[in-house]
């Protein structure tokens, strides 16, 4: 049981995009360089591996060491963990099987919801905006989610960047990047108003 | 074909390929040089037309699993054009330090023209041969070299002399072409880089010669499995290989983690 690497890839990245919102909490990262918790979703086949290291986490699909921490669960299990991190509640949820030393588990939690952890936000490069919002709904979907997302995944990149990175411009950021075009140059007019206001008025005064 | 990449698997000689033909070491730099100095001005339109557009995203993939933080030290080698560099620039911020470094004069000189128009004139540029860089041991955070390793004559020495030029703790990130992994898609790619390429190179770029090497040069670069055995003998360890669009192009990330 593994997961694809660029499923990794993106959630490493959406997750450190978090961590890194807080000095703090990249120096917890730092703290527990090299300790691992590994993540198991059996009814989707996905297991993925978290590593601590100073610029955040690493997230591979095999564990490099031995984790100290085994966390696995349903995918409603895995769901509702998601929705308490988000409500910022205390204590790790119930249902999930936790395998190892809680405390790491714990100190990650503690960890995501300093930074304002948005699970809905963290799904929404893998799933596209829409499909998050049923994801984090919707208990079907989200055991759906695993299969065909990974294959999805490994698939279409360009899918992945598109939404991610906004690489390939969607209709409204055309639309905000005119209105900023329209913005600057009503700015630029302003200004040559302004520049031949003040030559003139240095031309009256020589 | 790949397997004449594999560690090991050449015999010492004198001799080593460009393109599908062999030809002496020493000769090798010289002719890259010679084809990245035909195809240096016109190299972005024809990136965007050999990839269809689709190098842009594999670059955006490579600058996110970068994932450079303000005040950080990047290093890109062979960085032609500048395009990863520019946007390492952006994210080091005015603490950081990014290096833009080739071997070859005239892409460099296009990339800090490139950079400028965009209005990033503070990048240092150093011509280089990644397989010997000359930067202090553990200088950078973060190095990368995007399409670049195929042309380098010793990968190995290239590789280990980026892990030298890291700091502890630092990543290592590779794109390059690589070997198709969806079946079917190989004898599709083979069509497309050996018939199209050539003759886009030559409407576009008049040189139709230069991208000739191009297409021949991806085939002969070694595979995922072999890169990744390459990069692990060279130090790197957490070696992970990122398929993209199917294998054309493998993103492999490494890091150096001795202390
Ligand atoms: C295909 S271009 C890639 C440019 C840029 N990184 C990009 O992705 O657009 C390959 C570059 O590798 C450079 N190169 C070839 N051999 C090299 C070597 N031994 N050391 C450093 N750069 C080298 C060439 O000069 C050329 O600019």
């Amino acid at each position: 049981m593994s997961t694809p690497a660029l499923l990794c890839a993106a959630a490493e990245i959406a997750l450190n995009r978090y961590l890194r919102l807080e000095a703090a909490v990249l120096d917890e990262c730092a703290e527990l360089d090299g300790r691992c918790i590994e993540f198991m979703l059996p009814a989707a086949s996905l297991a993925m591996t978290l590593e601590f290291m100073p610029a955040g986490v690493r997230i591979t699909p095999q564990p490099p060491a031995p984790p100290e921490v085994r966390v696995g669960g349903s995918p409603t299990a895995l769901l509702a963990a998601l929705r308490q991190l988000a409500g910022g509640r205390e204590g790790l949820p119930a249902g999930l099987e936790i395998e190892g030393d809680p405390e790491l588990l714990d100190r990650f939690r503690a960890m995501l919801v300093r930074v304002g952890f948005d699970p809905e936000e963290w799904l929404a490069p893998l799933l596209g905006g829409a499909a998050a919002h049923r994801a984090v709904g919707s208990l079907r979907r989200m055991l759906g989610w695993g299969r065909d997302t990974s294959q999805r995944m490994a698939d279409h990149s360009a899918e992945y960047l598109r939404e991610e990175t906004r690489d390939l411009a969607r209709g409204r950021d055309v639309a905000a990047w005119m209105d900023e075009v329209d913005h600057c140059r009503d700015a630029l007019d302003r200004l040559d108003a302004r520049l031949r206001r003040l030559e003139g008025s240095a031309g009256d005064k020589s | 074909m790949t397997d004449t990449n594999k560690p090991g698997a050449n015999p010492p000689s004198t001799t080593t390929h460009f393109g599908f033909q062999q030809v002496p070491i020493q000769d090798k730099r010289r002719r890259v040089a010679g084809v990245f100095d035909s195809v240096a001005s016109k190299y972005d339109v024809m990136n965007d037309l050999m990839s269809l557009g689709v190098h842009r995203l594999w670059k955006r993939f490579v600058i996110d699993l970068a994932g450079v933080r303000a005040g950080e030290k990047v290093l890109d080698v062979a960085g032609g054009t500048g395009d990863l560099a520019g946007e390492f620039a952006r994210q080091a911020g005015p603490r950081g330090l990014v290096v833009l470094s080739d071997i070859n004069a005239s892409m460099l000189g296009e990339g800090r023209r490139r950079l400028e128009d965009r209005g990033l004139v503070n990048l240092p540029t150093v011509q280089a041969n990644a397989e010997c860089l000359p930067f202090e041991e553990s200088s950078f955070d973060c190095i990368t070299i995007g399409f670049g390793l195929r042309n380098v004559t010793d990968k190995d020495a290239a590789l280990r002399s980026m892990y030298r030029s890291l700091k502890p703790g630092g990543r290592l990130l590779v794109l390059e072409f690589s070997k198709p992994v969806v079946p079917g898609l190989s004898r599709i790619y083979d069509r497309y880089s050996f018939k199209l390429l050539p003759l886009m190179g030559r409407l576009v770029a008049n040189d139709e010669d230069s991208y000739r090497y191009l297409a021949e040069s991806i085939r002969m670069h070694p595979d995922q499995d072999t890169l990744k055995g390459m990069m692990q003998a060279a130090g790197f360890a957490r070696t992970l290989v990122y398929n993209l669009t199917g294998g054309i192009v493998a993103v492999h990330r490494g890091f150096r983690l001795d202390a």
